[in-house]
């Protein structure tokens, strides 16, 4: 009786339990994911909190060093709080690495995809071109889109995503031309599998850990990208701040005031490593084989 | 008996750099409902390409027919359009493999393994799938299959592997089951077990199952009908016992001398000499002659000899076979 009960009731498991487990194995990873999860916070809910506004221009107060007076992280040349720039740029900064990532992975794993697990002509023409893409240093690339588009949100998260999705593409072709040809794919077609069920169920559960690595470091590369062509003024326009552009109003007062460097560069900093080593961690969470019993 | 696959004069060529290399050539035989046949051969002797050829998995040239005779319908898988081809594969006729370690994917629980098919088989929703998977453990005696469900592959043994990837071919009850060395990676009281099982579950389903080996003690256990390949063509067709006490072609012979004996006497083991000709580079005549302690110089080696028929069940591709019988 109550072993039938129990059969009936057989609950579809929940995916991921043992992989929070790996993944908080890996110290460095938690310590990755808490800084991150303090920029976002802190870029999202900071300006509610934070007295001052982050263009309101104060020329009685220029140039206050952190930690002294008022303003908890000084003021820059026009004596705006840095604080409040620095979450506002959190915002756009965050924002625009989470979404150039997104968009970069999810167009090149599909063309890696697509490329691998056809091959032949179809797969020779996608890799070329995504050679051929790559053979642009991606900084003049990214001005040279940047020169012909207006500069919004939207226009340089494309744009970046533009440049960054060609080696996920060979990274996930790499991966899914050696896969392709495992016992467990060739069984997968026998049991009558879709190409689309082979590629997208079987083989790129198996890539996800390349994936997600590439992943995280896109994010870096996407806040790096974004503070490149705002140093060179294609970005976000100010009055609007971004990490990248509070970095380059910075440069002149390097000797002068060198917090206005260091607070942007360390939030940089801060989120790359914290994304580098989220990266690992997810990598180990993701893997199933790695649970040691 | 009703045949329920049928193969016709099959080929496979693979078309390579070297030259077209014909891996099968002329391949027939039938398979009925309930019925194991046992396809042997060394490696090499095409037995595997014939198997992928009938599931229209290879990547060679495939000629000839298979024919899958069921209840309501009678189709040429070999002119099958691939969207039905693969509503037929893991369906109607599914595959286990040599290796269960490398065919059950390492990232997927078993449970999403199972259940998957049944999904795009049988149009099953999540739940129920899974409801089936665990039934189809249970079938093929994993214990606690329930929590087995949830489990990945690298956390079971060989011989629970091979179980899983046996659950995953019978999910939609096939009409046909390949199996292509499945018990060669397990231990031999393993294989046991899993030959025991397959036997149990074919009893139970009536599918035909068709067996792939090179280990005759294998064949004994389970095979009904043996097909013995060489060289990528049948030399040899029996039922189980006349073909094992009275095998007609030398070939045949040479493999039985060839399997070691439990007994407390040491035989020395005679094995054939040689190797399985290169299929691009295949001797004249017959493939075995330059191999055949019996190999008559001008006839062996002139032209390929016809598969005879030394009465209604027995099949030998020897021209020398009435002679050899005589002595």
């Amino acid at each position: 009786m109550t072993l039938a009960s129990a059969s009936t009731e057989i609950a579809v498991p929940r995916r991921g339990g043992r992989g929070a487990r790996r993944f908080a194995r890996h110290r460095l990873a938690l310590v990755g994911s808490c800084t991150i999860l303090f920029l976002i916070i802190a870029s999202a809910l900071g300006p509610y909190i934070n007295p001052y506004d982050d263009l309101h221009i104060d020329i009685l107060h220029r140039f206050q060093p952190p930690f002294v007076g008022l303003h908890l992280l000084g003021t820059d040349q026009l004596g705006r709080d840095m604080l409040a720039r620095l979450e506002m740029a959190g915002r756009i900064s965050l924002t625009v690495g989470f979404s150039a990532m997104a968009l970069s992975i999810a167009f090149g794993t599909i063309i890696g995809v697509v490329a691998g697990f056809y091959g032949g002509i179809l797969g020779a023409v996608l890799m070329r071109l995504v050679d051929a893409v790559l053979c642009f240093p991606s900084i003049f690339l990214l001005l040279a889109l940047a020169a012909f588009v207006e500069p919004t949100l939207l226009s340089i998260t494309v744009i970046i995503a533009a440049t960054a999705w060609m080696e996920v593409a060979r990274l996930v072709e790499a991966q899914i031309r050696a896969l392709r040809d495992r016992d467990f794919a060739v069984a997968a077609v026998a049991l009558g599998a879709s190409d689309r069920m082979i590629m997208f169920r079987e083989l790129i559960p198996n890539a996800i850990a390349a994936v997600i690595v590439a992943a995280t470091l896109n994010v870096a590369r996407a806040i790096l990208l974004e503070s490149y062509i705002s140093f060179l003024g294609y970005g976000i326009q100010p009055p609007i701040p971004s990490w990248g552009n509070m970095l380059n109003n910075a440069q002149e007062y390097l000797v002068s005031a060198p917090w206005l460097a260091i607070i942007p560069g360390a939030a940089i900093t801060l989120a790359v490593t914290g994304f580098n080593f989220l990266g690992d961690g997810l990598r180990d969470a993701l893997d199933p084989r790695l649970d040691v019993r | 008996m009703s045949a329920v696959l049928e193969v016709v004069d099959l080929s496979v060529q693979f078309h390579t750099d070297a030259g077209v290399v014909p891996a099968v050539n002329g391949v027939s035989f039938t398979l009925d409902r309930g019925e194991t046949l046992a396809l042997v051969g060394e490696s090499g002797s095409g037995k595997s390409v014939t198997s992928l050829a009938i599931m229209r998995l290879t990547t060679g040239r495939v000629r000839g027919h298979v024919v899958l005779r069921e209840a309501d319908a009678q189709r040429d898988l070999l002119s099958l359009p691939e969207p039905e081809m693969r509503e037929i594969r893991g369906s109607r006729i599914a595959m286990i493999f040599q290796e269960p370690a490398t065919s059950l994917n390492p990232v997927l629980t078993l449970g999403e393994q199972i259940a998957e098919p049944m999904r795009y088989h049988r149009n099953m929703n999540r739940a129920a799938a899974w409801r089936e998977a665990e039934r189809l453990l249970d079938l093929v005696g994993i214990p606690d299959a329930c929590r087995r469900l949830a489990s990945y592959p690298h956390q079971l043994s060989g011989g629970m592997r091979q179980r899983a990837m046996i659950a995953i071919a019978l999910a939609c009850e096939p009409a046909v089951l390949i199996a292509d060395e499945p018990t060669t990676a397990l231990d031999v009281t393993v294989q046991a077990q899993i030959l025991e099982l397959l036997r149990e579950l074919q009893a139970r389903t009536g599918m035909a199952l068709m067996f792939i080996t090179h280990n005759l003690g294998v064949v004994a256990e389970i095979a009904d009908k043996v097909v013995v390949m060489y060289a990528g063509r049948v030399v040899e067709q029996a039922p189980l016992r006349p073909l094992f006490e009275r095998p007609l072609m030398p070939y045949t012979s040479g493999l039985l001398r060839s399997v070691p004996r439990l007994t407390s006497v040491r035989e020395k083991l005679t094995a054939i000499p040689g190797n399985v000709p290169d299929p691009a580079h295949l001797p004249d005549g017959c493939s075995f002659a330059p191999r055949c302690e019996h190999a008559v110089a001008g006839r062996c080696d002139a032209t390929v000899p016809d598969l005879e028929a030394a009465d209604a069940e027995h099949l030998v591709r020897c021209v020398r076979w009435q002679e050899l019988v005589a002595a």
